[in-house]
């Protein structure tokens, strides 16, 4: 199964939907509409939409079990225990940054945003 | 975040929200595509976060939280929300029960359904206003879907929940009297109180409005119909009528709970129908109890324990009560069969079965086993079994544990009525089911030693199998102590086989030859209830050959063992030609070495007698009185036995048997070995008394006299009953000896002296 985004500029992405719903937004929408069309994120340009997609791909297929939710909380103050590849995907211009934290926002990637801010 | 460049017109884009979430609760079914969702979802959004061409809204001027982001995106929803539930009302505020109820459920399961999509939509809110309100210290500040309840229970719930919970009640009550009702509407009513607490907190708390508007008006209710049918029903139908009504209304209530009331309910409700069915008939039900034990009603009483068992001490009156009557009822069926009872420990030993099997199936069947009726059952076994009728028509202090004894020795001595061996052995278990209950297992133990040793030594016993049986179950019942000696004399009789086996090789080997034919048994002193012979006594020639080999060979096979002869224990067969009729008596060695003297001399003095056997005069006369009851010997002059009496055989003798058994012991010498026995008893109970004071004091050091008597009667008490009279002297006597002291200056207390 998989979705297709619609970014603000018209551009379509198609990911699997488990990859989607790591948004909670679109998770919440795909759980309460029962509709197959594709999925218009109004507020999202393609180049930001297709790097929160790489993103989530990345995680969605490296996930890090030994990641508890405790440590988590701890991670979000101490920038040290972002992972390389991370750290590498948030190094670009502050302006590209400083969207991707809108995008993670509106769209509810906790993830993303801790990474990001 | 904002971006100053995008000012949003907040009543356009309001007015789009607002339209979506009217389609969403008048669509319900058919549901909204994913651009409209994202749409609103993004204007929602936008509304939150972006300026405004309102930035200080109308309603929240004094409100400070309304001005955080999202403050007034929050109200508006509030009011759209509040709008709706006022419809609501307005369409039912005049309906009354069953429609009220229909229409109420119906537009509670609308708004709850919309309200799980409208938290997604506003999900911007749950995740940065309304933590930001509550952290803040707002309380009237919800999560969105709670605001929804919120709003239904101040807009709707509350104005018709007096309605509401009547017609409830009265659906409950309509069913109560068998009527048919919508169980799935209650169910969903009840759902609503539920829910609509879940704003109030978690657990219990969240149940407060459940139980506060609908629960105590219910178990009220509740409480107020059984009064009524327990009242009206006792009074036109008998008490096993009643206890079955009142068990099909208490599971008839559990089944209501089940199907359509919050699980929590259950206890209470189950309460409530136990206080007003149960416990305040309670004494009706006590009062028929005795009857019902009396005619065997397993059922009504399997009902009235189940009933019971749901009041706290519900059970403890029944207790008492059954104990008492298997207590008379034992008793009496003792008494009815004391005479014959006294002499057939068979009939003893059944009549208490019989009275205990009865009320052990009851205890069984009727209340599964209850370890509280068991142990009524148990006390009332002790006390009927260990005083009754019989043990005082018997002339011992320990009939009891007499008797049965004897019923053991009956069963497992060879005799013609023995029963066959599964039989024996059920009879064993049934044997063990009283032996528990007999306090005096010590007068039990000596007996039953005595008479081990008896069927042992004389060979008379039914199997040894069965002996064997007997003895582990014993050994089972009271441990390895208590039956070692028991289990040692069995050894030793089949030790004693195999050394007869070795003997007989020894004598072969040595080219001796024995006279006659012999075995011995060799038992160890100390585990046999036996005592050396009382007598002097010169064996007769004929054996001492026999005696002289055997003693020899067991003293070089065991060196550093004592042999003692305890030929009044022995026994052999004479060839006697009477008449021309040969005869085999089975004999003593006592009468054997009588009987051998007539082979040489046909008259003889009771003198000649003394010197030749030596026995001393009272056996003397004892073994030649038998023998002249059996008419074997005569006495010249006749009825005479004493010195001066001249003994001959009787040449007269006749007898259709060929085998005659003349090795009868003698009345008299049976009653004083009983009292011989008891006094033995006497002896060692001072004795195991004493090493339990000594045991206790040893280990305390310093006791009271109240404490130590408790303790001892609880150590000794799985062997006997201790008498308290008897425990007092053994105290004094070891104070006498030094073990002991009473502590200075202090009453009823002692020390152990080491």
């Amino acid at each position: 199964m998989s979705v297709k985004l619609i970014s603000s500029t018209g551009e379509e992405f198609e990911v699997e939907k488990e990859i989607a719903m790591m948004s909670q937004t679109i998770k919440n929408m795909i759980e309460t509409t029962a509709d197959d069309a594709p999925v218009p994120i109004p507020t999202v340009k393609s180049e930001i939409l297709q790097k929160v997609i790489e993103f989530c791909r990345y995680h969605y297929e490296h996930p890090s079990p030994q990641k508890d939710i405790d440590k988590e909380k701890e991670s979000e103050k101490r920038s040290d225990d972002i992972e390389p590849w991370d750290r590498t995907f948030c190094d670009v211009e502050q302006p590209v940054l400083f969207e991707l934290i809108l995008a993670a926002n509106f769209l509810d990637i906790k993830s993303l945003l801790d990474v990001t801010l | 975040m904002s971006n100053r460049k995008n000012k949003v017109d907040f009543n356009t884009q309001w007015a789009e929200v607002k339209s979506a979430i009217e389609e969403i609760m008048n669509n319900l079914n058919v549901g909204i595509t994913n651009e409209k969702w994202m749409k609103t979802f993004t204007n929602v959004y936008n509304l939150c976060t972006k300026p405004t061409n309102r930035e200080t809204p109308r309603r929240s001027r004094s409100q400070q939280g309304a001005q955080v982001s999202g403050g007034l995106v929050y109200e508006k929803l509030r009011e759209l929300l509040e709008e709706k539930v006022r419809v609501y009302y307005s369409g039912c505020s005049d309906l009354f029960e069953e429609p009220l109820l229909k229409f109420l459920s119906q537009e509670w399961t609308t708004f709850t359904t919309a309200g799980r999509f409208i938290k997604f939509l506003f999900s911007y809110l749950d995740r940065h206003y309304v933590p930001r309100q509550t952290g803040g210290g707002k309380s009237d500040v919800y999560l969105i879907y709670d605001l929804h309840l919120v709003i239904f229970h101040d807009e709707l719930y509350k104005k018709l929940k007096t309605k509401l919970v009547s017609a409830v009640l009265n659906f409950i009550a309509k069913e109560r009297i068998g009527e048919h009702i919508d169980r799935s509407l209650i169910r969903k009513i009840v759902d609503i109180f539920v829910a609509l607490g879940q704003t109030r907190g978690k657990g219990e708390a969240s149940l407060l409005i459940y139980r506060q508007d609908f629960e105590s008006f219910f178990l009220q209710d509740t409480d107020k119909f059984y009064q009524q049918e327990s009242a009206r029903f006792i009074s036109e139908n008998n008490v096993s009528e009643y206890m079955m009504k009142a068990e099909a209304r208490i599971d008839e209530e559990v089944a209501r709970v089940n199907a359509y009331l919050h699980p929590s309910t259950e206890d209470r409700l189950l309460d409530k129908c136990v206080d007003v069915l149960v416990k305040q008939r309670i004494k009706l039900l006590w009062k028929e109890f005795e009857e019902l034990v009396q005619i065997d009603k397993l059922d009504d009483l399997q009902r009235m324990y189940k009933l019971l068992n749901r009041v706290p001490d519900g059970l403890e009156v029944l207790r008492d009560n059954l104990e008492q009557i298997i207590k008379d009822k034992g008793l009496d069926a003792l008494e009815a069969v004391k005479d014959q009872a006294i002499k057939d420990p068979r009939i003893y030993v059944e009549t208490m079965l019989g009275t205990y099997q009865r009320y052990h199936r009851l205890v069984q069947n009727a209340f599964r086993g209850d370890p509280g009726f068991v142990t009524s059952l148990d006390k009332a076994c002790k006390k009927f079994m260990n005083d009754n009728a019989v043990c005082r028509a018997g002339n011992s202090p320990s009939q009891s544990p007499e008797l049965v004894a004897k019923f053991c020795d009956m069963l497992l001595k060879k005799s013609s009525k023995n029963p066959d061996e599964t039989e024996l052995s059920k009879t064993l278990n049934d044997v063990m089911i009283v032996f528990k209950y007999l306090e005096d297992k010590d007068v039990f133990q000596k007996f039953y030693s005595k008479n081990l040793a008896k069927r042992l030594i004389h060979g008379s016993s039914v199997s040894e199998d069965a002996e064997s049986e007997m003895i582990g179950k014993l050994k089972a019942a009271c441990g390895y102590e208590w039956s070692s000696k028991l289990q040692r004399m069995y050894q030793d009789v089949t030790v004693s086989r195999e050394m007869n086996t070795n003997f007989k090789n020894f004598i072969k080997s040595k080219n001796y030859t024995l006279d006659v034919d012999f075995s011995v048994m060799v038992l160890a002193t100390g585990f046999w209830p036996l005592s050396p012979p009382q007598t002097k006594f010169a064996i007769p020639g004929q054996l001492e050959g026999c005696v002289n080999h055997f003693t020899n060979y067991y003293n070089n096979t065991h060196n550093g063992r004592k042999l003692n002869w305890l030929h009044q224990l022995s026994r052999g067969e004479v060839k006697v030609k009477l008449r021309g009729k040969v005869y085999i008596f089975l004999v003593s060695t006592y009468q054997m070495a009588i009987l051998l003297l007539f082979n040489t001399n046909e008259k003889i003095k009771f003198e000649e007698f003394q010197e030749h056997v030596q026995l001393n005069p009272p056996h003397l006369q004892g073994v030649l009185t038998t023998l002249i009851k059996k008419k074997v010997v005569i006495a010249d002059p006749e009825k005479t036995n004493d010195h001066g009496t001249t003994y001959s055989l009787n040449a007269k003798y006749k007898n259709a048997k060929s085998r005659v058994q003349l090795n009868v012991p003698i009345k008299v010498e049976q009653h004083t070995d009983n009292e011989a026995t008891h006094r033995q008893i006497e002896e060692e109970r001072k004795m195991l008394i004493q090493a339990a004071i000594v045991r206790v004091m040893k280990s305390r050091k310093t006791l009271k006299h109240q404490s130590l008597m408790t303790e001892v009667i609880d150590q000794l008490k799985s062997r006997f009953k201790p008498n308290v009279k008897i425990i007092k002297k053994c105290i004094d006597l070891l104070i006498e000896k030094e073990y002991l002291e009473r502590t200075q200056g202090q009453k009823d207390q002692y020390n152990y002296l080491a």
